[in-house]
């Protein structure tokens, strides 16, 4: 111990004498090493960010695009919004992509072009002809040719970021218009070419041009160092971070070249903010606050986002129009200054306003209930990292009208059933989601009365008993049977006692708490009568009626209890969507889709989603029920719709309402589009309102806007129809006062004549006039 | 052996196509019911799509299309696809076009004779059973669909159900 304390006693004294020789020289040295190993760690840090870093680009997610054709149910009015969502600026005459004019019933549009999934989309010079609610003829100015159809560019619903909401649309130096350039160059940095990263006479010029100026209109550091700042370091003004800047500055431009480097700080560079999402480089800003390409820009527009660069959020032209326009001209002056513009063009320029849009943020997500969807399919297919830096651009089947006219019909019909029904303001919520049939795409979601709440999406996860929206299915399983169920077959209709084990027995009652003895069973599935479905549920099986309902696309929980024939189940409006999404396609069961392709960055395709099919039920019995859900929309619960849109649409559909009215539904079909519509409370507490009296009148709201393509049931080849006098349930003719038209699987259908048709004995000639009706 | 089969149905349905459609006129509105002359009421129902004119009954619609020639520019698209053996995108042009005239048979048939082509057997008996789900009426169309329902059932393996798709076929023929 002692011989240890001693000894490096004597080796201290050594090195104080040492030290005290060539103090200066030794710390000098420390010093160089320190630096040198400082600089090479900035080093370090320069080069991995620049070549390996690059951009983390966030997905980029899409409408689906508007398809122009002659024959398109189209309003002017519609394809007028469509291009006001897109940005497309309206102007006497269209001469740039993204302009457009409107005649009454023709437009001329300048499209913008756009790569798709399929294959890109020219830009266009396009004519459209209306004529009332359709488009007429599609014409191609250039050529005068008749176009056979055109898309629109989609429009932009989200981004999907990472944790750093950095936005920007990458440019390349060369698709640069050369004006920006010099424009840059001539406001920031004068030098650029000649410097080395930082610039002495750089910062004396910008201070003998801000003295000139009478103000600033040049910063003093460099485009290079400006660079490194924004791609580096942090905010704060300290000698330190001065130094690190100048030193990384030095370093950048050692290693790379200077048309590198301004590519870097064309994409880089911070120029708005939207909500949570930063505006970088330039090909971004130029849509965030023109909607343009960059290469369309005017010089008033560039000279605007060149000034840009001082102070984005102080010039904010959207916020402080007036210092953007001063700062814009003084940008303006130093080109003619420069010689980069003549006076007189510089003039003119800053005679014009701003030409500033403007929009509708983009950060605020604005249809969440849908993106909700979209994004939980996307992440059973991609990794995160992937979705928030690859650029990746997906291609929804979200479908703007839809969704708009979706979220107006339940903001706006809410407030008017609460005011009806004496209920506190607010406390109704509500859910839709629109599809189209055939290709199972899902064109709108709406999961709250708020459509721009991003909470609990109510469409995809609220689990709500159905009530009577399940009858269907025991219906379709019951004529599955066809020998001993058809549309005319008789139920009984009197009190029903089913004992249980937790021993209550299961009593069910009619709506209206009568009993009819017995009832067609097309009446009972028309007029939703509980006691004769839970009769036909109990009678074909609670487990066939569970099996049926799997088959038709639920996939949340079914117990096959007897009150299920009641509704008894509690699921989502998605659930309920998929089941009548089968119905309404004929028995053809396809996965709702939500995505119809994923792209890379550079436009190839990744992924698609095709269109599937699979057949889970008989055409010929969907086609009897589907039939049935006519008559609902003409006389039954929805009777009502009949009376707004008139017979001749052939509306089919369901209402649903369940103990004390705490939910009201209605699911409901046209000759394109499904819609789903649920309303209730989130405390589920009773509201007063049936299927019929809250749902119906959403829907209605909804396909008003959207209009009503009329529905035609195909009729399968082993359905035939036949008049049936509603009194007997047997064969009508023109003698019977009460009497339906109901479609029956051949060979399926009452032999009998009823009394009233004609006498008693069947005449061959009626029973042929039914067949061939 | 089965390409050449399957292209002698593209081109054949691709031909029907063409036939099928019948030119839009440029004067009318799309199609819409006329229900004016038979107004339901209380005593006499009659289904809402199925009176005047009784547009489900068998054979009026020429496999629900009509034709409009943006739909046949499609389908010629597709078989250009085709041509070039690019078969995803001879697909995506097909439920383009499926968008417009979701119930054109001509379309989900041709979309069955792809997925078969890519080997998606199961998938392309689902398609033609909606092909004909909407070609009531349309015999020629439905023997093709069964025809080639048969070739995808021998493909899966399936051997009687490959002969019983042809006889129906044949009945159809």
């Amino acid at each position: 111990m002692a011989a240890r304390r001693r000894s490096s006693r004597k080796s201290k004294s050594t090195r104080r004498r040492s030290a005290r020789r060539v103090p200066w020289l030794r710390l000098f040295i420390v010093l160089l090493v320190i630096i040198a190993g400082y600089v090479l760690y900035l080093d370090i840090i320069v080069r991995e960010e620049f070549e390996g870093k690059r951009w983390a680009l966030p997905a980029r997610v899409y409408a689906r695009p508007l398809e122009l054709y002659a024959g398109r149910p189209l309003t002017p009015a519609q394809l007028n919004q469509e291009l006001e969502r897109l940005g497309y600026r309206a102007v006497s005459e269209p001469k740039r992509a993204g302009e457009y004019t409107r005649n009454r019933q023709t437009f001329h549009v300048q499209t913008r072009g756009f790569t798709f999934w399929d294959g890109s989309e020219p830009p266009q010079r396009l004519r459209v002809d209306f004529a009332g609610d359709w488009i007429d003829r599609l014409i191609d100015r250039d050529s005068g040719r008749e176009l056979d159809l055109a898309r629109l560019d989609p429009l932009q619903i989200a981004s999907i970021y990472p944790a750093i909401k950095e936005d920007r649309q990458l440019v390349q130096l060369q698709q640069v218009p050369p004006l920006l350039l010099q424009t840059l160059l001539a406001v920031e940095d004068r030098q650029f070419y000649e410097h080395h990263g930082v610039s002495l006479r750089s910062l004396l010029r910008a201070t003998v041009a801000n003295v000139k100026a009478g103000g600033v209109v040049q910063g003093g550091s460099t485009l290079t160092q400006q660079l490194v700042k924004n791609f580096f370091l942090s905010n704060e003004r300290t000698l330190t971070r001065k130094l690190n800047e100048a030193v990384m500055s030095l370093l950048l431009e050692a290693h790379y070249t200077k048309p590198e480097i301004l590519e870097a700080y064309l994409n880089e560079v911070y120029l708005g903010q939207d909500g949570p999402r930063g505006i970088h480089g330039f090909g971004l800003a130029s849509r965030f606050y023109f909607e343009r390409a960059l290469e369309d820009l005017d010089v008033e527009q560039i000279a605007l986002l060149v000034g840009l660069v001082k102070g984005p959020s102080y010039y904010d032209p959207r916020k402080h129009p007036q210092r953007a326009l001063e700062r814009r001209n003084l940008v303006l002056d130093v080109l003619v200054e420069q010689s980069i513009v003549t006076a007189e063009q510089g003039e003119r320029a800053k005679a014009r306003g701003a030409g500033v849009l403007s929009r509708r943020s983009l950060a605020a997500n604005a249809h969440p209930g849908f993106l909700d969807l979209v994004r939980r399919q996307l992440y059973r297919d991609y990794r995160e990292e992937d979705l928030t830096s690859e650029g990746l651009r997906i291609f929804t089947t979200l479908d703007p009208q839809a969704q708009t006219a979706a979220e107006k019909a339940l903001i706006e019909r809410l407030p008017r059933l609460e005011q009806a029904n004496s209920l506190p303001k607010d406390s109704l919520q509500g859910a839709v989601i629109v599809t189209a049939i055939d290709s199972a795409e899902v064109l709108a979601v709406v999961a709250d009365r708020d459509p721009r709440m991003a909470g609990f999406n109510r469409a995809l996860d609220a689990a709500r008993p159905i009530g009577s929206l399940v009858k269907p299915a025991v219906y379709l399983t019951a004529l599955a049977q066809p020998k001993r169920y058809t549309l005319a077959s008789w139920v009984e209709d009197t009190p029903l006692s089913v004992p249980t084990r937790t021993g209550d027995p299961w009593e069910p009652q009619n709506y209206d708490h009568q009993y009819r003895e017995q009832v067609l069973l097309f009446d009972a599935l028309v007029h939703s009568y509980n006691i004769p479905t839970a009769r036909v549920g109990l009678d074909v099986g609670p487990g066939r009626v569970v099996s049926t309902l799997q088959a038709l696309g639920i996939q949340g929980d079914l117990n096959a209890f007897p009150s299920l024939m009641l509704g008894a189940a509690d699921l989502s409006p998605l659930d309920v969507t998929r089941m009548y999404q089968t119905l309404a396609a004929g028995g053809f069961r396809s996965p709702l889709r939500a995505i119809r392709a994923v792209l890379a960055a550079d436009g190839t395709p990744l992924q698609r989603y095709p269109l599937e099919v699979e057949q889970v039920a008989d055409a010929g019995s969907v086609f009897l029920v589907d039939m049935a859900l006519q008559y609902v929309a003409l006389e039954g619960t929805a009777a009502s719709l009949a009376g707004r849109f008139g017979a001749a649409t052939g509306i089919a559909g369901k209402t649903g309402t369940t103990d004390d009215l705490r939910d009201s539904w209605f699911a409901g079909f046209t000759g394109n589009q499904l819609a789903v519509v649920w309303i209730g409370r989130d405390d589920n507490q009773p509201m007063g309102l049936t299927g019929s009296s809250g749902a119906v009148p959403v829907w209605g709201d909804y396909m008003a806007q959207v209009g009503i393509q009329p529905l035609v049931l195909p009729m399968p080849d082993q359905v035939e129809m036949l008049w049936i006098d509603r009194l007997t349930g047997l064969q009508a003719d023109e003698g019977c006062d009460n009497r339906v038209q109901l479609p029956f699987l051949i060979g399926t259908a009452p032999t009998e004549f009823a009394p009233c048709a004609d006498g008693d004995i069947p005449k061959p000639v009626d029973w042929l006039r039914g067949l061939f009706r | 052996m089965i390409n050449a089969r399957l292209f002698v149905v593209l081109v054949a349905s691709s031909v029907l196509a063409a036939c099928a459609g019948t030119p839009v006129t440029r004067s009318t509105p799309p199609p819409v019911i006329d229900r004016s002359s038979s107004t339901p009421s209380d005593e006499d129902y009659s289904p809402p799509s199925t009176s005047s004119p009784p547009i489900q009954s068998r054979g009026t619609s020429v496999s629900g299309s009509t034709g409009s020639p943006a739909v046949v520019a499609l389908l010629e698209r597709a078989d250009q696809h085709y041509a070039t053996r690019d078969l995803d995108a001879a697909a995506a042009s097909l439920e383009r076009a499926l968008r417009i005239e979701p119930r054109n048979a001509v379309l989900w048939h041709k979309l069955a004779a792809i997925r078969l082509e890519q080997g998606q057997s199961a998938q392309a008996v689902q398609l033609a059973s909606k092909s004909n789900s909407f070609a009531a009426g349309d015999t020629r169309l439905q023997a093709r669909n069964w025809r080639l329902i048969s070739t995808a059932r021998r493909a899966q393996g399936d051997e009687k159900g490959a002969q019983a798709a042809a006889s129906k076929a044949r009945q159809l023929e």
